[in-house]
């Protein structure tokens, strides 16, 4: 078992040195092709000694063929391991400075040491400082996890190419030259790529991805990009290579389902009566449609494709307008009730340019003028108008907490995706409307790395105390505008109006210290309209600059009734 | 004419030998052992390391017996060269010796 005090001693420009070596012995023994051909029993001599001298010289021959294959193929096999092993330690490395910037250090035997616990009074700030060390030291368990799977990997391939040429067991095929022999060989030099972790965590897909070479890594992302998109703790940039290449195959695939699905029909006197096949149609153009949205949005530029995913009943995506990869600060907005990709996505994706070029205004003007990326992220089965939408029976209905408790989950893994895939963690903000914002709450519920909270149009955040919410204290707020009833039901857990220790952003008509005007914004809907308090708002909260906010508690008539009676919940 | 044809196949039998010869003492300086032995080094703790050690063995004992095997099969040449052209000289004298007489 390969420990991690081996991997540090571990020498790869040893090797880069031992695979020129080995070329230049296997270019020697090529060299020698021409000595060994002509070294055969010339033609015109006969009889006991000439046969004697051919068959010997065929025998060496062919003992000369295997050496040189059994060369190439521990050449390239070295080859190989080299650049394993610089990724591998460019793995570990990684690991070592995350467990470092948080007070840890990874010992010889791949124990995570809690070298420098900081010394907090304040026991509320002690408690959010000790679960955000605990995800990260459990990040670095998984990092260091996979890149020990990925290191035995490596050290199993390389002994199996070694040992083979040891026993003299690499096939030299059927030519007769060495040179023939030599590119034989070399065919079994390769080392395997190994693929992503089952299940695995953003920590666990960061540590493996890290592990891997430049040269596997393209060869992933061209032969499987499937595998590869939807994993959270990647780069984006490699999610959203990975899922733009596979949009011409998944189109086709639909396609040929709608036309099977459509001739299934056609040919049906019945029609879907008696089948779902009308249904899965119109699912499946849902999809097409879903596409061209995608397509269409990543053509506007400055996109980032970093989810999708054709298997549910409705397609799922995320977008990123900024690079996710490089941003100071990233925000990640969930909708709800009647989120689709095919309807909703191409308004969402402007709502977002436009608040983080409204984030990056303010930053420039106030802060630290770091660049900003939003993401708007539709990765989960939303509730949908309709009977469905509003049974309370049923558990994609908008009145069960279902979709936002499956959806909390799977927004959880993306949240700690985007800091496993940093070097340095970006300022994270989580944005959630509506339904969508009872989605975040949920997901908030873990420890996630988010630093800021805003939700607005919430009928709940999936819980009726503050505490929950894994959010540094003083960074979950709220936004009501007037005329929003869904702000004021406290359907998941209590109206998040009457939570304390959430506060209250305005949605009003306001004048800002620096003169300007922003207006209000009222219902349901408008929470991002340019130049609203609301979205102001939530652009400086984005851009980190929590003293600009403009707070409200936004309480109406409406919140009197949704006051909750204490002690019930 | 240059010669008899048993001078000609002996000297191209003598050739070989040569031939043999010289890719013979090439791989005896390889030195395959060693570079086995650096890959060894490289990757302590593992089980490539000690598979390594076992190829560093293998590579030089290949190599050091086909270098003596070749430049065996070279001097089984020169041997065969030296013994073809003796055994080939004494039938043409015996052959001149004892051949039909020369026609009139």
């Amino acid at each position: 078992m390969v420990g991690i005090g081996d991997i540090r001693t571990w020498a790869p420009d040893e090797l880069d040195a031992a695979f020129d070596v080995l070329g230049s012995r296997r270019d020697t023994l090529i060299g020698l092709d021409d000595e060994l051909a002509g070294a055969r029993a010339p033609q015109g001599w006969t009889g006991d000694a000439a046969s004697a001298a051919a068959a010997w010289h065929g025998t060496l021959s062919e003992r000369a063929r295997r050496i040189v294959a059994g060369i190439s193929a521990v050449r390239r096999a070295t080859g190989e391991t080299s650049d394993a092993v610089i990724a591998i330690q460019r793995a570990l490395g990684e690991a070592e400075d995350l467990a470092r910037a948080h007070g840890f250090t990874v010992s010889d035997d791949g124990t995570v040491v809690d070298a420098y616990p900081p010394v907090i009074s304040d026991p509320v700030q002690a408690e959010e400082v000790r679960r955000e060390r605990a995800r990260v030291q459990a990040e670095v368990v998984d990092r260091l996890e996979q890149m020990l799977r990925r290191a035995s990997d490596v050290d199993a391939d390389f002994s199996a190419v070694l040992g083979r040429a040891a026993r003299d067991e690499v096939d030299d095929g059927t030519g007769l030259s060495l040179s023939e022999a030599s590119t034989t060989g070399e065919g079994a030099g390769g080392l395997s790529t190994l693929g992503p972790p089952e299940g695995g965590t953003p920590g666990d897909n960061a540590g493996w991805w890290a592990s891997l070479s430049e040269d596997e890594r393209q060869t992933l992302i061209d032969r499987d990009p499937g595998a590869l998109g939807n994993l959270d703790g990647l780069p984006a940039a490699v999610r959203d290579e990975a899922n733009r290449s596979r949009v011409d195959d998944e189109r086709t695939a639909l396609e040929a389902e709608r036309d099977r699905l459509q001739a299934d029909l056609d040919d049906n006197v019945f029609g879907g009566t008696f089948s779902n096949a009308d249904a899965a149609l119109e699912h499946v153009n849902a999809k097409l449609a879903s596409l061209d949205r995608i397509e269409q949005t990543l053509a506007l530029g400055d996109r980032q494709l970093l989810l999708l995913d054709l298997t549910g009943e409705r397609a799922e995506a995320a977008v990123a307008v900024g690079d996710v990869d490089t941003a100071d600060h990233v925000a990640v907005f969930t909708p709800g009730l009647d989120s689709t990709v095919n309807g909703r996505l191409e308004g969402y994706d402007d709502n977002m340019e436009r608040l983080r070029q409204q984030a990056e205004t303010e930053s420039r003007r106030y802060g630290d003028g770091g660049s900003v990326a939003a993401v708007t992220w539709i990765g989960y089965q939303a509730p949908q108008p309709g009977l469905e939408g509003y049974n309370p029976f049923d558990s994609d209905s908008v009145v069960q907490d279902d979709s936002a408790r499956a959806g909390g989950a799977d927004l959880a893994e993306f949240y700690r995706g985007i800091d496993a895939s940093r070097s340095s963690d970006p300022h994270l903000t989580a944005l959630g409307h509506s339904y969508g914002s009872t989605t975040t709450g949920f997901a908030l519920q873990e420890d996630t790395g988010v630093d800021d909270a805003v939700v607005f149009g919430s009928p709940g955040l999936g819980t009726s105390h503050i505490e929950d919410i894994r959010v540094p204290e003083g960074h979950t707020y709220r936004v009501e505008a007037r005329n929003d009833p869904v702000a004021d039901v406290g359907a998941f857990g209590i109206d998040p109006s009457h939570v304390d220790g959430v506060t209250g952003l305005s949605a009003r008509e306001e004048s800002l210290p620096d003169g300007r005007r922003v207006a209000e914004s009222t219902g349901h809907s408008d929470y991002l309209t340019e130049d609203s308090a609301s979205q102001y708002n939530m652009s400086v909260v984005v851009a980190g600059l929590h003293d600009r906010v403009v707070t409200d508690d936004g309480r109406g008539l409406g919140d009197i009734g949704s006051w909750p009676i204490p002690g019930t919940y | 004419m240059a010669g008899p044809d048993f001078t000609v196949i002996a000297d191209a039998i003598r050739s070989a030998a040569g031939l043999a010869a010289t890719a013979g003492e090439a791989a005896e300086a390889l030195q395959l052992g060693a570079v086995a032995t650096t890959i060894s080094g490289a990757l302590g703790g593992t089980t490539s390391a000690a598979a390594a050690n076992e190829l560093s063995g293998a590579w030089d004992t290949a190599i050091s017996t086909w270098s003596t095997d070749v430049r065996g099969h070279a001097q089984r040449l020169t041997d065969s060269a030296a013994a073809y052209e003796a055994n080939e000289g004494a039938n043409e004298t015996t052959f001149r010796s004892t051949g039909p007489t020369r026609a009139v």
